[in-house]
């Protein structure tokens, strides 16, 4: 886990204010304490995975803006103010499921399923970007790491999903 | 998840009585062990058959497996199988899983293992000394692993219980009308009587049907299955589209502290000392915990502690007086050492057919030849995406524990040990894992354990050990670095009179080095892995011993191939008996690439056959050459495990483990030096992502009767087919994995 915090000793809490899937948080935060924790260990939002640390793999990936940002070294302080979306909040508040969520139950896509929140937000944040995603716009967005091999149905899932946002009334 | 609520009662369950499932379990079904089943899953308004499965009054179904969801989705090819027999209504059919006592032991995985019926599953001896030796053998092992589930505990198990309870309620029905019970059937969750039209539902009859003895014997369905063969979604996932699934490391209990550890990064070597000041002068640090070979931090959250971790400076080192130096252990020591092995060590038989001397002299005397090839694997590490992380409580009460474990009972037997207390005081939860790939066998996982017991004991709250990355790959127990040397002579036909095989042995090999051409003399040797006392950890992975195997047979039989100067699929079978499931497996494989049409210049099909866990698998890989590198397109699997219960997660299981296949022989390798891991996280050991993924084809031709598993199979014969496909497009022969260089 790399160091963040020039000082090299997180001896004093600060606080953050934090903007999660529209809801507003305060909450004391170590001195370059990741946002990846800060969601699972402070706000108790554990969707959001821990995998690698150093924001390779993926598995921590949220929006902030929007954006994909890989939250484990992404400073919770650098997030003030911004908004930030997890996992948790990709359905509609009223439980609708994301079309991306509806297209991964379709073809079946998680096996153990611990890289799929992150493969999914990644996901989102590719489509609000390229609506109709060609197979190299997803090769160069979806970055995650999957050990199970779900590769092949994320992308077809990318793809299904990408259909029906663009005809909503059609079927699969 | 139900388990939470409820109690573990039983402590001396372990002394009586028998396996649960199949045969043995019929033979003993009013005993003390189903007994025990239905007491530790008793509930309100339900109705225990045999403790396997329940009945609410309302017609509901719950079934208890004893397996763990890793990813497999074996819970709901098994909620198929009882669905199946018991003509339940799928959409009220649900699945718990199984309290990790003896009662739900895997007595069908052991019955399978026994009766020798398939295919011996060749990690079983990486567990064997776990459980099977130390507990009877029959008893104490509650393991997924080894592809096993489907074919041993729904074929031979929870099937069974299912057709019972299905006979049992046909009974209740037939007394409460006073008609014969032949006269009656069964229709997604009713018992119907055609003669007078009456019906009841299942719930209606579970109390009456649950006061009857189960019968010994049911009769199974013989075929028009209903649901067996059909996908339905699997049962797992709306949980992991949302992020609602809880993993070992989502855990939270109340009061609960992190901990975070460092181990010796040289394995054997002890903590000689730390200065703990820099870690408590963090704020939310409340102990610095000192081990014989680590340091632990405990803190108010896990980035907490893992940030005070990384301020201490422990240092590690030899015990005064100790021989063994552990930091002389590198790669290159290994094979060295392995190398004199195969020239010099003693040889221990594995097969031998024929005189090979003899048949190799008389074939170079005919003018054939002799032809040699050495192979290599390097050390392989599961990265599993979650990495270890657990939760205990330790109180005067006795053990809590949460965690995610391929074999919960074998886990709560450890955890006991580890404690010095009995297994009645020890409450083990088993939670989904975030891919296991074999990291979390019995084995495996026991140091872990005892890591976690070791913390427990000394904090006075619960505690969650967590693992960072770099401490998942330091700490891993790896596929072991292997070589074999293999030698074949060979005609003027270009076909091999005999062959032999020396191979480097880490723990057992079972049949892995078993071939199946039919080839007149044999000789397969091996010798023992020299590096067995080096302190080189190592269990079992995804495939086990056939990873390897493969590489080496399927590798050394494409050369002999292009040696003849023969197509590699026609060569191979010119060696199957026609009518064996491989050769046909390779028909079909031919058929679906239009194998003869494919080998044009610059593009290249490479091939490879494996067989194991009861299974054949034949992989036809197509690689180009773009510039100096090569790219992988396509990847073809013909699959024959027999009948397919779930088609769709059969699929998966296949995709999956081809692409781990390809991540493995293209990229990884985990490299010794002084002693210690150099890959310690994804930058250093690279794993294969999407755009490197080709498409991938998957065939089942199976029958009508369930021969193997699936969740390993597929994965050894990648590695050759892609070293073949090499060959063939490049020319280029590459006898050491990982592949990497020419696939950039």
């Amino acid at each position: 886990v790399a160091d963040d915090d020039d000082e090299g000793h997180a001896k004093v809490n600060t606080r953050v204010t934090l903007q999660v899937n529209g809801r507003t948080h305060e909450v004391e935060v170590l001195p370059g304490e990741p946002l990846l924790w800060a969601l699972r260990e402070r706000l108790g939002q554990r969707g959001t995975k821990f995998g690698c640390g150093i924001g390779l793999c993926g598995a921590c990936t949220v929006h902030v803006d929007g954006q994909p940002a890989r939250s484990c070294v992404t400073p919770a302080s650098a997030v003030q103010g911004r908004a930030v979306a997890t996992i948790e909040g990709l359905a509609a508040p009223d439980g609708r499921l994301h079309p991306l969520q509806q297209a991964w139950i379709d073809l079946q896509v998680p096996q153990c399923g611990y890289c799929q929140s992150g493969m999914l937000m990644a996901a989102a944040a590719l489509l609000k970007t390229h609506p109709q995603p060609t197979d190299q716009q997803i090769d160069a967005a979806m970055t995650n790491l999957c050990r199970c091999g779900t590769y092949p149905r994320v992308r077809e899932a990318i793809h299904l999903a990408a259909r029906k946002l663009a005809s909503p009334g059609a079927a699969a | 998840m139900n388990l939470r609520r409820r109690a573990f009662l039983v402590g001396g369950a372990l002394s009586t009585g028998a396996a649960v499932f199949g045969g043995v379990w019929a033979a003993r079904a009013a005993g003390s062990e189903s007994a025990d089943a239905a007491r530790l899953t008793a509930s309100q308004g339900w109705h225990s058959f045999g403790g396997w499965i329940q009945l609410s009054d309302q017609g509901a179904c719950t079934l208890f497996v004893p397996h763990i969801d890793m990813g497999q989705g074996v819970q709901t090819a098994l909620a198929q199988w009882v669905a199946e027999e018991l003509d339940l209504d799928w959409t009220q059919t649900r699945v718990a899983l199984a309290p990790p006592d003896s009662a739900f032991a895997n007595g069908a995985l052991a019955r399978g293992w026994l009766a020798g019926d398939v295919a011996v599953p060749a990690w079983l001896d990486d567990a064997a000394d776990f459980a099977f030796k130390r507990i009877a053998r029959l008893r104490d092992v509650q393991i997924s692993g080894g592809s096993t589930a489907v074919r041993y505990t729904g074929q031979l198990g929870l099937r069974v219980v299912a057709a019972a309870t299905r006979a049992a309620l046909l009974e209740a029905a037939a007394r409460r009308w006073r008609v014969a019970t032949p006269g009656l059937r069964t229709v997604s969750g009713r018992v119907i009587d055609p003669g007078s039209g009456r019906s009841a539902g299942f719930g209606g009859l579970a109390a009456e049907a649950a006061g009857l003895r189960l019968s010994g014997r049911p009769a199974l369905k013989a075929g028009g299955f209903r649901i067996v063969g059909t996908s339905p979604q699997r049962l797992d996932i709306p949980d992991k589209v949302n992020g609602r699934c809880e993993y070992g490391i989502d855990t939270m209990v109340p009061g609960m502290k992190a901990v975070a550890v460092r181990a010796a990064p040289a394995h054997g070597q002890r903590l000689i000392g730390v200065d703990p000041a820099p870690a408590l002068a963090v704020s939310g640090v409340s102990q610095v915990l000192q081990f014989d070979n680590a340091v632990a931090v405990v803190a108010e959250t896990w980035w907490n502690a893992q940030h005070a971790l990384l301020q201490l400076q422990p240092r590690f080192g030899q015990l005064p007086g100790s021989a063994a130096s552990f930091t002389a252990v590198s790669s290159e020591a290994l094979e060295a050492a392995q190398r004199n092995a195969l020239e010099a060590g003693d040889r221990t038989k594995d097969v031998r057919l024929g005189n090979v001397p003899d048949i190799e002299q008389s074939v170079i005397a005919a003018g054939g030849r002799l032809i040699q090839a050495s192979y290599q694997v390097q050390m392989l590490h599961h990265a599993a995406m979650e990495p270890i992380a657990m939760v205990a409580s330790w109180s005067d009460d006795g053990l809590e524990v949460w965690a995610g474990v391929q074999d919960p009972l074998g886990a709560r037997a450890a955890l006991a040990k580890a404690g010095g207390m009995p297994m009645s005081r020890v409450r083990l939860h088993a939670l989904p894992i975030g891919g296991a790939f074999g990291r979390r066998l019995p084995r495996s996982i026991e140091p872990a354990l005892q890591q976690l017991v070791d913390v427990a004991r000394r904090c006075p709250h619960p505690v969650k050990l967590q693992w960072s990355r770099e401490e998942d790959f330091a700490q891993g127990r790896w596929r072991p670095q292997l070589m074999a040397r293999l030698q074949a002579a060979v005609g003027t036909d270009g076909m091999p009179a005999s062959w032999r095989c020396l191979y480097v042995r880490k723990n057992s090999e079972p049949d892995a080095a078993h071939i199946p051409y039919r080839i007149g003399a044999q000789s397969i040797e091996w010798v023992k892995d020299p590096a067995e006392d080096w302190n080189v950890p190592s269990g079992p992975w995804r495939g086990v011993t056939h990873v390897q195997q493969t590489w080496y047979t399927e590798s050394f039989i494409d050369e002999l191939a292009h040696a003849a100067a023969r197509d590699p699929l026609a060569y191979r079978l010119a060696l199957l008996e026609p009518a064996s499931r491989e050769a046909k497996a390779l028909q079909y494989l031919a058929k679906v690439t239009g194998w003869t049409e494919s080998r044009q210049a610059g593009t290249g099909w490479g091939m490879a056959l494996g067989r194991g866990m009861g299974t054949v698998v034949a992989i036809a890989i197509r690689a180009h050459a773009a510039d100096e590198r090569v790219q992988v397109s396509r990847v073809v699997a013909v699959v024959d495990c027999g009948l397919v219960v779930h088609p769709d997660t059969a699929r998966q299981q296949v995709e999956g483990s081809i692409v781990m296949g390809l991540s493995a022989a293209l990229h990884e390798r985990i490299t010794m030096k002084n002693g210690e891991v150099q890959e310690r996280n994804f930058d250093r050991y690279r794993i294969l992502g999407l755009a490197a993924t080709p498409t991938i084809d998957v065939h089942f031709v199976g029958g009508t009767v369930v021969l193997g598993g699936l969740g390993e199979p597929a994965l050894p014969p990648v590695a050759p087919a892609l070293g073949n496909a090499l060959a063939s497009v490049k020319g280029i022969r590459l006898r050491r994995l990982p592949l990497e260089a020419p696939f950039g």
